[in-house]
């Protein structure tokens, strides 16, 4: 079952009512996603119709493989004390089938009790993109600070080994690791496990694996530094809440940089 | 569902099943919720233990068309009347409500009555369900235009 096709001309003449709108409705950050996400509008077609994006928002990218504890490990942040006074959006990727439809999970690992205008959060299919987010996220997370979200997170599908390509729009990469899934030559590859800014293993509960984690930071430093910052190695455990005040940390710190 | 020739691609409708009140019997749910995504919907899957305020602010924030809800703890009728009141505060009223569960024949009328489209007791056949959302969304298609 299909909800039909959205001609660009309705989509935008609807969008642009809602961002110019004064009176802030309870729907209109819902609306605007839908619109945006359902007609692949380009951020040019709204540009002069948004707001200014605050210095110190945030586009953080959750990233990793499927399974791995993207979604409990942001439900963690999304509850995290230091987090809590701050407007969050969330769009969180699933996989859609090849008949169109898509079963969106994200929303059984949020445990957060965050009040309904300090978090939006938006189950999205992926819908067969040859992409891995889609084409216009730069409008969908632009919309999404012209409502004065502080943070807006971006939850990909679960990716693949050779899975890299990631828009180069994010403030922060975050890719979602675990030890179950190889040895150290895993780790030693390419792909996946060369993206991201932080590198988080999780599934550490009370500090087992703990010595691959070292090995993978040996190995990483070992590596000749080139012009790029290495990513940086965290662990922890999204089941035992732990290691997420590091994670917590290298986000605030970028919030508190100065522009 | 698919790709048209035109290029331009067909948009799912979204479907909301949730688990409302105390009850954590969810395969009824999970099973509708592997159907309605096989037929081509996008099902947002609430998880369990949903309050009324849950619902109508998920079915808000994922925008979606219809609501589905498993119920087998017997509670049916003041939980979708909170449900009611809390969509009717967000100015949500044009969302197709279908319940499932243990929904015993006396409580279908006052259920109607409530505002519930669809109502599908347990051992319901799945595409009945299917086809019924079909239409109903079918019919609010051509209200609109």
């Amino acid at each position: 079952m299909t909800n039909g096709r959205i001609s660009e001309a309705a989509a935008s003449d609807e969008l642009v009512q809602i961002l110019r709108s004064e009176e802030f409705k309870s729907n209109s950050v819902s609306r605007a996603t839908t619109i945006l996400m359902d007609s692949a509008l380009p951020l040019g077609n709204i540009r002069e119709f948004l707001g200014g994006r605050s210095p110190n928002s945030l586009l953080i990218c959750m990233t990793g493989l499927p399974g791995a504890g993207k979604s409990s490990i942001l439900n963690c942040l999304l509850r995290h004390k230091d987090l809590l006074n701050l407007k969050v959006a969330v769009l969180a990727f699933d996989p859609s089938s090849k008949k169109g439809g898509a079963l969106l999970g994200d929303r059984i690992r949020l445990t957060s009790e965050r009040p309904e205008d300090s978090l939006f959060f938006r189950s999205v299919g992926h819908r067969g993109s040859l992409t891995t987010l889609p084409s216009n996220l730069d409008a969908i997370t632009a919309a999404l600070f012209h409502f004065e979200y502080d943070i807006v997170f971006v939850e990909t599908v679960g990716l693949g080994q050779t899975q890299d390509n990631l828009p180069e729009i994010f403030d922060l990469i975050v890719n979602v690791q675990t030890l179950t899934n190889g040895d150290e030559i895993q780790f030693a590859k390419s792909g996946l496990i060369e993206t991201g800014d932080v590198i988080f293993f999780n599934k550490i509960e009370n500090g087992q694996n703990l010595n691959l984690v070292n090995v993978f930071k040996q190995q990483q430093m070992a590596s000749i530094p080139d012009e790029s910052k290495p990513a940086k190695v965290l662990s922890g455990s999204a089941l035992q809440n732990q290691g997420i005040d590091d994670l917590v940390s290298e986000i605030m710190a970028l919030r508190n940089r100065v522009k | 569902m698919t790709n048209s020739h035109s290029g331009a691609k067909e948009i799912p409708s979204r479907v909301l099943i949730s688990k409302i009140g105390l009850d954590g019997h969810d395969r009824g749910a999970l099973i509708v919720s592997r159907y309605l995504k096989d037929q081509g919907y996008e099902v947002v899957y609430s998880g369990l233990h949903k309050t009324p305020a849950d619902v109508a602010s998920i079915a808000l924030q994922e925008d979606v068309q219809a609501i589905g809800l498993s119920i087998l703890s017997g509670s049916h009728l003041p939980l979708i009347k909170q449900l009611k009141t809390e969509l009717a505060n967000r100015n949500i009223n044009s969302v197709i409500i279908f319940v499932g569960g243990t929904i015993p024949k006396a409580d279908e009328a006052p259920l109607r009555e409530l505002g519930v489209d669809g109502i599908f007791p347990t051992a319901t056949p799945l595409s009945k369900i299917g086809e019924w959302l079909k239409d109903e969304l079918q019919k609010r298609k051509s209200l609109k235009n």
